[in-house]
């Protein structure tokens, strides 16, 4: 894949939406505590600064919620880029792609209520339905913010936000526009956070990503965007960038429709598409998707083995924010930039006894970066399996 | 991009149900929804006019509202019992890329999988993911999937309120031809968007 410069971001969760303080958590032994659920008993990591109230109930209308939080990391990541909130007038076509798996979905209960037995809707349900069929949340952004180019909204379950920076990317490599605006996001309410339970796949207590007593995963809730260019475009106003994509796997396990393949036979061809054009000895950590299930954890950490060698040195934050669904891939992307500004990676968050089981143990305690190429792998329900490789320039300095 | 083929496959008719009853038969399905084995009954249905399946072809599913039975059911199950008793089997069949992904696992195909969502020029959009997979060497082929369920939630909606629905499904095979027709040419050409 040609590079695609990143030139702006921005990123928000339990641990908050300021970039500097959330890189500074991950490296705290005090950070984001997450609420526990009053019925299901499960924790919940919700926004830092704006903790939604729709856990307990079913959501009667999550969109202006979520319009409210996309909106607000687009103009953020814009100011990053550009110095102002809104996109630039310099006639370059700009496309969007928000990834999202409960935004994707229309789960107003008293529409569905009144369905059952036969009553007329509610007449705000239905203003609630008309709102949803006015545009996908990529849609709306297009509109909002005046984009000229393709929208598209990915609900690829976990790896949506992953999917919609590789999208992004790929848009811009085929010509079909020269800057996007990539978003993820994902609320936490009732329908997810009952889902995972029943399942079985939620964790009782705070989660421990590949720890050998891990048991689940958290629910966490994110929003984030990332500015993707054409590298010249980018240069027409800026010297070096500091971060560019520099590559994106996808590929399906056609397995089950829950749990990853055992061995990540996808998993793996995706990470391989991703270093098309970097061995992977030049990858100095993977930011896992580690969401602390057994399954996912086992087979992730056997992929990296497989592709790394059992030096691989890898690494969940899970633990600190939750796992965010639709916003994971692409939070972990922009965390993935402050570490490597940083200069140095934190320990894999919640794993004290690293599992026998798994081929090599994860990162046990901070450690220094000693490359500028980081891999971010991200999985999901349906056995979606995405890759994103990120580069730090040379010459800028570690802070 | 080339289309190889395409076809409109409607829900409820008679002849296509028992399409849908015999991808139940050949792959000894028991609990996957029954707008799923729609779906894949009109990939056959496809397949059989052109050729076999090809090797691992990428999974587009585009909708306007996903797999409504399914959120239907399990909206159903958090309206009647508490949120510790929903039914797993329906919230999994519930998130909007469970079709694409059964899909994926009925055709053993391990390409790249996607669902997509929206209201206004989305299957220029749908067009345009599988162009630039083809262009960038993801897969040699995508099958799509341009589809709403038919049920009592889209009937209402379309009621309710003015919006256009996915209705008959409609699946096609594209590959890659760098002289062939763009993304928008395609979209118009199938749904005059």
């Amino acid at each position: 894949m040609n590079p695609v410069v990143i030139s702006g971001f921005h990123g928000e969760c339990a641990l908050g939406g300021d970039f500097r303080e959330i890189i500074a958590a991950m490296f705290s032994p005090q950070h984001a505590s997450p609420s526990m659920h009053p019925t299901l008993a499960i924790p919940v990591f919700r926004m830092k600064n704006d903790p939604g109230d729709d856990i307990v109930s079913i959501p009667s209308n999550t969109r202006t919620r979520t319009l409210a939080h996309l909106s607000g990391c687009v103009k953020n990541a814009l100011l990053r880029a550009f110095g102002q909130p809104d996109p630039p007038s310099d006639g370059v076509r700009t496309g969007c792609v928000v990834g999202t798996t409960g935004e994707a979905q229309f789960c107003r209960p008293d529409f569905y209520d009144a369905l059952r037995t036969g009553a007329e809707p509610p007449a705000d349900s239905v203003a609630a339905l008309a709102d949803f069929t006015q545009g996908s949340p990529a849609e709306v952004l297009k509109e909002r913010f005046h984009l000229d180019g393709p929208a598209l909204t990915v609900s690829n379950t976990c790896v949506s936000g992953a999917d919609a920076v590789g999208l992004g990317a790929l848009w811009i490599q085929c010509g079909y526009c020269s800057r996007v605006v990539c978003c993820g996001i994902d609320l936490a309410t009732l329908m997810p956070l009952s889902g995972f339970f029943t399942l079985g796949a939620a964790s009782l207590h705070p989660c421990r990503p590949f720890d050998r007593d891990r048991d689940g995963m958290n629910v966490g809730e994110g929003a984030a965007c990332v500015i993707l260019e054409r590298e010249d475009v980018y240069r027409k106003r800026s010297g070096t960038p500091e971060f560019r994509l520099r590559g994106y796997g996808a590929a399906g396990d056609a397995y089950h429709l829950t749990a990853p393949h055992p061995e990540g036979r996808s998993l793996e061809k995706a990470v391989r598409k991703a270093l098309e054009d970097v061995p992977p000895e030049q990858i100095d950590f993977v930011y896992a998707h580690g969401t602390g299930t057994v399954a996912n954890d086992l087979c992730e950490a056997s992929v990296l083995a497989r592709v790394f060698g059992n030096r691989v040195r890898y690494f969940s934050t899970k633990a600190l924010t939750g796992h965010t669904l639709g916003a994971s891939g692409i939070l972990r992307l922009i965390f993935a930039m402050g570490f490597l500004r940083k200069g140095s990676v934190p320990a894999s968050a919640g794993c004290v006894h690293p599992d026998d089981a798994l081929p090599a143990p994860p990162l046990l305690s901070p450690s220094a970066v000693r490359s500028p190429f980081a891999l971010i792998t991200s999985l999901a329900f349906g056995g979606c399996n995405s890759a994103l490789l990120l580069e730090r320039s040379e010459g800028f300095s570690c802070e | 991009m080339r289309m190889n083929d395409f076809l409109f496959f409607p829900q409820g008719t008679a002849e296509n149900t028992a399409a849908c009853e015999a991808v139940r038969a050949e792959h000894r399905i028991r609990r996957m929804p029954g707008y799923i084995l729609h779906l894949a009954a009109a990939a056959n249905a496809l397949f059989r006019r052109t050729s076999a399946p090809p090797d691992g072809f990428g999974v587009i599913f585009a909708s306007r509202f996903g797999p409504s039975g399914m959120v239907t059911a399990f909206i159903n199950d958090l309206l009647e019992y508490s949120p510790d008793q929903s039914g797993p089997g329906h919230f999994s069949h519930a998130v909007f890329n469970a079709p694409a992904a059964c899909l994926a696992k009925l055709f053993a195909t391990h390409g790249p999988c996607l669902s997509l969502q929206g209201f206004r020029s989305l299957s220029e959009s749908a067009f345009l993911s599988a162009d630039v997979w083809l262009k960038s060497a993801f897969c040699d082929n995508v099958l799509l999937f341009f589809s709403d369920e038919d049920c009592p939630f889209t009937e209402a909606a379309a009621q309710k309120v003015a919006c256009r629905l996915f209705l008959p499904t409609a699946v096609c095979l594209v590959s890659r031809d760098d002289a062939g027709k763009s993304p928008r040419e395609l979209a118009k050409e199938l749904f005059h968007e």
